[in-house]
């Protein structure tokens, strides 16, 4: 027996995914700002209440409204009130010039624990009448330290739910990978006509749908923490539930052809069919509706900000790792379909 | 080329012989039609546009899931000596799209008897209803193949037909809902774009793969 190394690497894998996954704590955040809307002037007065956050470990908090990069504002004073809750007094000055009648402004905290907290567009500033004793200062004159230690991003409405993305969008990927791995062992078939290859599309195709269902169901179990309700008919879940049908047409189709050749020729030729309506299916349509799923409609998703290095240090990994359990189960599997046919095929030679 | 058109006028000739089919399906639009004019009473732009696109989803399986069957059988052993199985595929899939394109209009024109129809633009609606109607007789052709391999291929056709269909379909909901002037965000040159690529993809794909099904 071969010592089939990928198999431990792909355990070893899944293990620190689920260790570092859920272990690692979120950065500090800010959860909620109010009011939310204020007009510009002396003395506007905020409650700002954070999440992971250690305000009182520090002497000095700096607390900073931000336009944009040339545009930001320091508190003129602070009252830390606990870990989680801090209020914070800003001289607003009036809207530079070429703004609009009302700008959001995002708020900053440093250092608010493990790094900074950031809540982007936490206030509505419209131009007010007091007349202003502040000034703007460029970004560039505070040391904004966006990592310090190891934690994932804390985004809003995502918030300790982030961790799923580990669990679900890991596993859509991975299931990609497995679904793809039994449409070219269907090529492989059409190419050779050698049976086994054959069994390798069905088993790989059974597996692949297994990794499909689990990540239906991580997510939904996180849609119905963050959006309230498992199953709301967006665009992603509908076009995932199309996907799952039509791979289940595909079993269908081969448990009603009797003949051995004539299955495997006809489930090949399925099989390449739906991998390819799979693409527009889950990577062209739910682009063009607007959906509540992360990446679109302005949620937060991977890329830029959203994927950080610390979350693509346990990410790529989890992708890899269920890959290789995935590549194992559809092993094993083919090995059970290939007894099943040989006992089929020696008991009709025996009649 | 001349065995492409000989093989389409062959099955428009069986077509027009055997009345029962063009017939029956006149017949089931006609009834599927009243049926929504009377249940519905008053239908709004959107329904209406829905509306459109299932009759056409429902008219077009029918019309098409059958076309391969009359190719099974002893017939296709004497066209296996004959001719070479991309010809045939071509030949099937554009008499498909022309009947599909025929049905689309039919509908549309039996709606709007009944009920004012909401288009705006006839242009980019006729525009729309072509460019579906090549999506869905180049998938329903290949899905007709595939479940002919099968005993309970009628059955096994809607299976798999329809959510192979679905990306088509919402496609074409959304193109046409521009042309009755809802906007859905976007512009309908992106969706052509895509149905166009829909389209290669899996035309491409039944063209490589109808040799292996054709074959016994």
């Amino acid at each position: 027996m071969r010592l089939e190394w990928w198999k431990y690497l792909g355990i070893a894998i899944l293990l620190y995914t689920l260790l570092f996954g859920m272990l690692v704590p979120l950065g500090p955040g800010i959860v909620e700002v109010s009011p939310s809307q204020t007009n510009t002037g002396p003395g506007q007065e905020f409650e700002v209440w954070g999440y992971n956050t250690r305000f009182s470990q520090f002497e000095k908090l700096n607390v900073v409204l931000k336009l944009d990069d040339n545009h930001c504002v320091l508190a003129r004073e602070y009252q830390v009130i606990s870990d989680y809750r801090l209020k914070a007094i800003f001289d607003l000055p009036a809207l530079p010039e070429g703004a609009r009648s009302s700008e959001f402004a995002t708020l900053i905290i440093y250092p608010a624990g493990t790094g900074t907290a950031i809540l982007p567009s936490a206030v509505s500033l419209k131009e007010g009448d007091g007349d202003s004793s502040g000034a703007w200062v460029p970004e560039s004159q505070f040391a904004f330290d966006r990592n310090t230690s190891l934690h994932f991003p804390y985004r809003n409405i995502l918030m300790e739910s982030i961790r799923n993305t580990y669990f679900h969008v890991a596993l859509w990927f991975a299931m990609m990978f497995i679904l793809g791995a039994s449409m070219v062992y269907s090529i492989r078939y059409l190419r050779s006509g050698l049976l086994d290859w054959d069994l390798k599309a069905n088993a790989y195709a059974q597996v692949g749908i297994l990794i499909g269902c689990l990540g239906i169901t991580t997510g939904m179990i996180w849609a119905a923490n963050t959006w309230g309700k498992a199953w709301s008919w967006d665009i992603k879940q509908t076009m995932a539930a199309v996907a799952m049908l039509i791979y289940l047409a595909y079993f269908v189709l081969r448990s009603s052809i009797e003949d051995q050749e004539k299955r495997a020729r006809t489930g090949a030729a399925y099989n390449i069919f739906a991998f390819a309506t799979l693409i527009p299916l889950l990577y062209v349509v739910p682009r063009l509706v607007d959906s509540l799923h992360p990446g679109s409609g302005g949620n937060p998703a991977m890329g830029g900000e959203d994927l950080d290095n610390t979350m693509r240090l346990v990410f790529y990994p989890a992708i890899i790792g269920w890959t290789l359990l995935g590549t194992w189960v559809a092993q094993l599997t083919f090995r059970y379909l290939k007894i099943l046919y040989l006992m089929r095929s020696r008991n009709l030679t025996e009649q | 080329m001349t065995q492409i058109w000989s093989l389409i006028r062959k099955d428009w000739m069986i077509e027009w012989r055997l009345k029962y089919a063009l017939s029956g399906l006149l017949l089931y639009l006609i009834t599927l039609v009243f049926v929504i004019v009377i249940s519905f009473q008053q239908i709004s732009g959107p329904v209406w546009n829905v509306l459109y696109w299932i009759l056409f989803l429902f008219v077009g399986m029918n019309a098409v899931l059958k076309s391969y069957q009359q190719e099974s059988g002893q017939r296709k052993y004497y066209f296996q000596q004959l001719i070479d199985p991309v010809t045939l595929l071509i030949s099937k899939t554009l008499y498909n799209i022309v009947l599909l394109f025929l049905a689309a209009l039919l509908i549309y024109l039996l709606l709007s008897v009944f009920i004012e129809s909401p288009v705006q633009h006839y242009a980019l609606f006729l525009g729309t209803v072509a460019a579906v109607s090549v999506s869905f007789g180049i998938c329903l052709t290949f899905i007709s193949i595939v479940a002919n391999q099968a005993a309970e291929s009628a059955t096994l056709a809607v299976i798999i037909g329809f959510p192979v269909l679905l990306p088509v379909l919402i496609t074409g909901v959304r193109m046409s809902a521009f042309t009755i002037g809802m906007s859905m965000g976007g512009e309908i040159e992106g969706d052509f774009t895509i149905l166009f690529a829909i389209d290669l993809l899996l035309l491409g794909l039944s063209l490589w793969l109808f040799p292996f099904l054709w074959k016994d």
